[in-house]
């Protein structure tokens, strides 16, 4: 393909300074196409949209075919085709932040701007959109504007935010809700242990608290013992999957046997609704993902090492930044830090589509075999791998293998830090060892909010099956345990719901966000989650009829275990827990309609 | 290649041994068992997007799909089990969730795998209550292509052909989930050499022809196993005809032409020019008898008995004139039967003077790395194989066209070209001057009005015939409908001319298989024979020619 527009000089709309921005893109990473999707947000910023004129441009310059820009560009909501408004204004529709009463903010913003959700004002300040999730539960509802978060979008914020947008002031990011808040004993928490100290990001309090320790340990270890000491501690991924972290880093090929680039991928696209931990985390504690990051790259030779983050992770990136570079300039990096940011797509999360979102392309995951610890990004061996167990893997070497598994439980070792959101009275991040009693983990964000009845609770993220308030007493909060009583840990973000809580409701928002969500590459998933959100629309319209739930059991039963990926799995299993464990709030909709 | 280790494992119950690796679902074709899929398409790759083709597998907790699985020894896989029964069944239901279902109004039904799959795979009630995505339709994509995204099931076939075959990367899945459409990039038509190709792996009615659409319904179709002669490729094809239904396509017996799969020749695909170079065969430019050119006007003669008074004039000019000056000019548009027919009447009986064969400015064209040839004849291969151009002295163009300015020439025989074309107007004079010239073709062309005789032949899907490309791969194109009118096969007409000019010289044979018969019993066409060439023909031995 030869797109008309030479990137010798400018072309269309893109003036000289602009180009040779974009040119730089190429540069950055080891391939150009990886380049592409930070490059079009430049693009996106300056012209508000993706003018169709630039993109032959971006075709030559990344070496991509054409289509595969536009793929791009109308894949991933960040971008978009027509000029947006100056201030694109987000509040998260999902769960937790429905449950906040994300509709007051949204009608609030309607009554202030005069213009229906999407719609561009008239004088090209403004516009707001209903979105999925934000991962800043704790502050339901969730609100950001051009991809920074801004707290909570109570009515009072939100004027504050129209306020700035006329103003031209930008408004200062708040701080996450971090807890603890004051000294805990060693030996019971890891990552939240120092959260007291407002400065935990800064390299000289990090350093002084005994930081980049297990990296001076490291340095002295073979890669191959850094690994076995991971795989002695028990450490599981903490992104959802709990796949044991040291038998992966194993199965990575020797660069003696097979000399190619190898590549590290701290994942940050955080976005499993009822998740926020790994925004906290690399808030307050950065360094500890530095450290991480280098003990890793050690042990399983990798010469690119990358922080992929999600887009809206704006002040968590920049925090993140500062720290690589303080590492940086005390000599601490071994290998550079690269960053690049999501574009609004949780499927990107996944570590198949994560590389592909990487190489330039849309987030269509891959199909193994072949992993991606032997052929990942651009081919190359590459460990994936979640930004919190990461940041475990220096107190593995610190506190010694055995005693990092004797925190935790018996397959689960350590702990592990949980987002705690929906109906309690503190929500906000915990930091638990594995295996810990659910409610127990409840009772420390406050307990049910209000004293109300509690009716269910979501361990793991809304992608986890649901646990009904008897499960939930008997659930523990590790990877094994939470098998036993039907569901899964997940990524640890537990969504607390009482008795006012309607499950025909809960599970729409969670089908119409996998719907949403879905990458269109496979059709069961494709057209499954949509059929499944539309049903349950109608449904909850009152239009029900008598054989809808069993339908949408058997609709479900029909995408697990057929699709590509979790999500699609996902449509299906919790579809049967909520029509299961829950029968009577489908019935009685079925009843009115 | 090297050669890949065997790998015998069960499916279905059957045994079957085939190169490890090997996808199941092809390792399923080849020992005749079907499991449907869409995405997956052997020259385009097995993307596994459909999960259609789902197996059960011993052994394997869950299902899997058969295009990503590849053989392996002690496998034993099961299409029909009820599981995988199930799971083919409700892949159905979700690829037909959002499809319009407008079959009657469709210009697939008839080859639809919506229609097929459901009926041998699907068969379940409906629960579908919701509406149906909406999506653009009837969107002018290309030349020949017409675009219905309502219908798109999304199996991303014709995208992997713009990007791995053309690599024109034409059309995209734009937005993502549910509203994910296939479209072409803003601006972009699919006009690519090979862009009818996209229609055939579409297995819906996403992708239709707008030559072919609403002209015939496909069940009225008679399909013939043929070969495509735009080119030196000759591409495998099936000609699609419809003699019974005069009344639909305005008349036209022959409705489409169709890739045929032939791994030694096209593969999967053939290209536009022979794609649509069928509208040829009913076109109005088409001989339909023979005339004679009598006091300035064409008057008809029945086709054979114009044949035998040619004879008669050629035997009888060449005894008073001498053989140099006749010259003919043959075209790699004949078939084997046909030169080899040739070559007897002209080279050995009449031993003109000047023989041309050789494609000139007038039978040259493009060519590209996928399949085009330059040399747009089917068979100039075998007339190099028949010894045109080395045994038998070929004579040039511009030769002839000397020796016809210098006066030397009494008589000029052409078939199937114009030489008023290659030589301009300014020939005309000439030409009309010759006491002796033939027109002997399928169309009409300038040439023709100056002729003294006109004799139709009948075009390639009229007759049963051979052509070598040029490769050296032998094929046979069979009769798809009776010749038009009174044309004839060249051979035939060849035949007739020798029995008048010389009967004892003549070739003890009826019919093209009789004289292939003949050729092959020697020379680089030895070891052939009519039946042994099956479908997909068989390569010459390298050697001499005849």
């Amino acid at each position: 393909m030869t797109p008309a527009a030479s990137p010798a000089k400018a072309a269309g709309p893109l003036s000289e300074e602009q180009l040779a921005r974009l040119k730089d893109w190429t540069k950055r990473f080891p391939h150009p196409s990886m380049g592409l999707l930070e490059a079009l947000r430049d693009v996106q910023a300056w012209f508000r949209h993706i003018p169709l004129e630039v993109e032959p441009t971006m075709a030559e310059l990344f070496r991509v075919p054409l289509h595969q820009v536009r793929e791009v560009v109308t894949f991933y909501p960040f971008f978009t085709t027509r000029p947006a408004a100056k201030h694109r204004i987000a509040v998260c529709r999902n769960l937790s932040c429905t449950l906040a009463g994300c509709g007051k903010a949204l009608s609030h913003l309607g009554e202030r701007l005069g213009v229906p959700q999407g719609k561009v004002t008239d004088d090209g300040l403004f516009e707001y959109h209903a979105v999925e999730c934000l991962g800043a539960c704790e502050h339901g509802p969730a609100l950001s504007v051009n991809d920074e978060l801004l707290g909570s979008a109570t009515p009072e914020r939100l004027d504050q935010v129209l306020d700035a947008g006329r103003s031209g002031k930008p408004l200062e990011a708040p701080a996450s809700v971090a807890v603890p808040t004051k000294p805990v004993p060693p030996g019971s928490v890891i990552l939240t242990r120092f959260f007291h100290e407002p400065e935990l990001h800064r390299l000289a309090t990090y350093k002084r608290l005994g930081g980049y320790a297990a990296w001076e340990k490291a340095k002295g270890m073979a890669p191959a013992a850094i690994i076995d000491e991971v795989k002695k501690s028990n450490l599981r991924g903490l992104g959802g999957a709990g796949f044991p972290v040291g038998m992966k880093w194993g199965t990575v090929p020797l660069k003696k046997d097979r000399d190619v680039p190898h590549f590290l991928v701290a994942n940050a696209d955080e976005s499993e609704p009822g998740c926020f931990k790994d925004r906290v985390l690399m808030e307050r504690n950065p360094h500890a993902l530095v450290e991480g990051l280098m003990i890793a790259a050690r042990a399983v030779e990798a010469d690119h090492v990358f922080v992929f983050i999600r887009g809206e992770y704006s002040r968590q990136l920049r925090i993140l930044q500062a720290a690589a570079e303080e590492a940086r300039g005390a000599g601490l990096l071994e290998k550079p830090i690269q960053f690049m940011r999501g574009a609004d797509a949780y499927i990107s999360g996944c570590d198949t589509a994560l590389l592909e979102t990487m190489e330039g392309k849309k987030a269509w995951p891959r199909q193994p075999p072949p992993f991606p610890t032997i052929a990942g990004v651009m081919g190359c061996p590459t460990v994936v791998n979640n930004v919190e167990t990461l940041m475990m893997v220096p107190s593995v070497l610190t506190m010694g293998a055995d005693s990092f598994a004797g925190l935790g439980a018996p397959k689960s070792g350590g702990t592990a830090v949980f987002s705690v959101s929906g109906h309690v009275e503190r929500p906000g991040v915990y930091e638990l060892p594995m295996g810990t009693p659910l409610m127990d983990l409840i009772a420390l964000a406050g307990g049910v909010r209000g004293g109300k009845k509690l009716k269910a609770v979501i361990p793991g993220g809304t992608s986890t099956p649901i646990l009904t308030a008897e499960e939930a007493g008997r659930a523990k909060m590790d990877f094994d345990s939470m098998r036993q009583v039907g569901s899964f840990l997940g990524a640890g973000g537990v969504i607390v719901l009482d008795e006012s809580v309607d499950m025909a409701e809960t599970l729409f928002i969670i089908e119409r966000f996998l719907a949403h969500e879905s990458c269109g590459q496979c059709t069961p998933c494709r057209e499954g989650s949509g059929w499944t959100t539309r049903i349950l629309e109608r449904l909850l319209a009152g239009g029900g009829a008598p054989d809808d739930p069993a339908n949408l059991l058997r609709i479900g039963d029909n995408i697990t275990g057929k699709v590509i990926c979790a999500l699609g799995d996902t449509v299906g299993a919790v579809a049967r827990a909520y029509l299961t464990k829950f029968p009577d709030d489908f019935k009685r909709k079925v009843a009115r309609g | 290649m090297a050669e890949r280790k065997l790998a015998t494992f069960t499916l279905d119950g059957k045994t079957v041994s085939l190169p490890e690796g090997t996808p199941v679902i092809e390792a399923a074709k080849q020992a005749g068992l079907e499991i449907p899929h869409y995405c997956y398409h052997p020259a385009l790759g097995n993307p596994g997007q459909c999960r259609l083709c789902m197996v059960e597998v011993e052994g394997m907790p869950k299902l899997q799909v058969s295009c990503r699985l590849p053989a392996k020894d002690g496998l034993v896989v099961r299409s029909n089990s009820q599981n995988a029964r199930k799971a083919q069944a409700s892949s159905m239901e979700f690829h037909l969730a959002n499809h319009p279902l407008d079959c009657p109004v469709c210009d697939q039904a008839g080859e639809c795998y919506l229609q097929d799959y459901y009926m041998r795979y699907g068969l379940y009630t409906s629960t579908v209550r919701e509406d149906k995505a909406h999506k653009h339709k009837r969107v002018d994509i290309g030349e020949h292509v017409m675009l219905d995204s309502e219908r798109c099931i999304l199996c991303t076939r014709c995208v992997r052909f713009l990007d791995q075959v053309t690599g024109t990367g034409e059309l995209g899945v734009f937005n993502r989930g549910c509203k994910s459409e296939l479209a072409p990039y803003p601006g972009k038509r699919v006009d690519n050499a090979y862009s009818g190709n996209i229609i055939d792996v579409c297995p819906v009615g996403a992708l239709t022809d707008k030559d072919f659409r609403f002209n015939v319904r496909v069940w009225y179709l008679d399909r013939t196993p043929s070969v495509c002669t735009g080119c030196a490729r000759g591409c495998s094809i099936e000609v699609h005809s419809n003699t019974k239904r005069p009344w639909h396509d305005e008349g036209r017996r022959v409705n489409r032409l169709k890739p045929r799969v032939n791994p030694e020749v096209n593969g999967y695909w053939i290209c536009d020019e022979g794609r649509y170079s069928y509208e040829g065969v009913d076109a109005k430019t088409r001989l339909r008898a023979a005339s004679a050119l009598e006091a300035g006007a064409p008057a008809y003669v029945p086709s054979e008995e114009a044949a035998g008074r040619v004879g008669a004039q050629l035997r009888e000019l060449c005894a008073q004139r001498g053989p140099e000056g006749l010259a003919v000019v043959l075209s790699g548009t004949l078939s084997n039967e046909d030169l080899f027919a040739a070559r007897r009447l002209f080279v050995d009986v009449l031993e003109a003077g000047h023989v041309l064969v050789r494609p000139g400015p007038d039978q040259l064209g493009e060519e590209d790395r996928i399949l085009r040839r330059r040399e747009k004849v089917p068979n100039h291969k075998g007339a190099e194989l028949l010894g045109f151009g080395s045994k038998v002295r070929e004579s040039s163009w511009d030769d002839i066209r000397g020796a016809l300015g210098a006066g030397k020439l009494w008589g000029l025989y052409v078939i199937d070209r114009d030489p008023i074309a290659v030589w301009g107007a300014e020939a005309s004079r000439h030409l009309g001057e010759l006491p002796f010239s033939v027109y002997q073709g399928v169309h009409a062309n300038k040439f023709m009005g100056l002729a003294r005789w006109v004799l139709p032949s009948t075009s390639w899907t009229e007759e049963d015939a051979t052509y070598t490309n040029f490769q050296g791969h032998v094929q046979r194109a069979r009769a798809a409908v009776p010749p038009l009118g009174e044309s004839r096969p060249d051979w035939a007409v060849f035949l007739d001319i020798l029995g008048a000019v010389a009967p004892g010289e003549s070739l003890a044979a009826a019919s093209a298989q009789e004289l292939f018969a003949l050729l092959s019993k020697e020379g680089p066409f030895a070891g052939l024979s009519w039946e042994s060439l099956g479908d997909n023909g068989a390569r010459i031995r390298e050697a001499q020619p005849a």
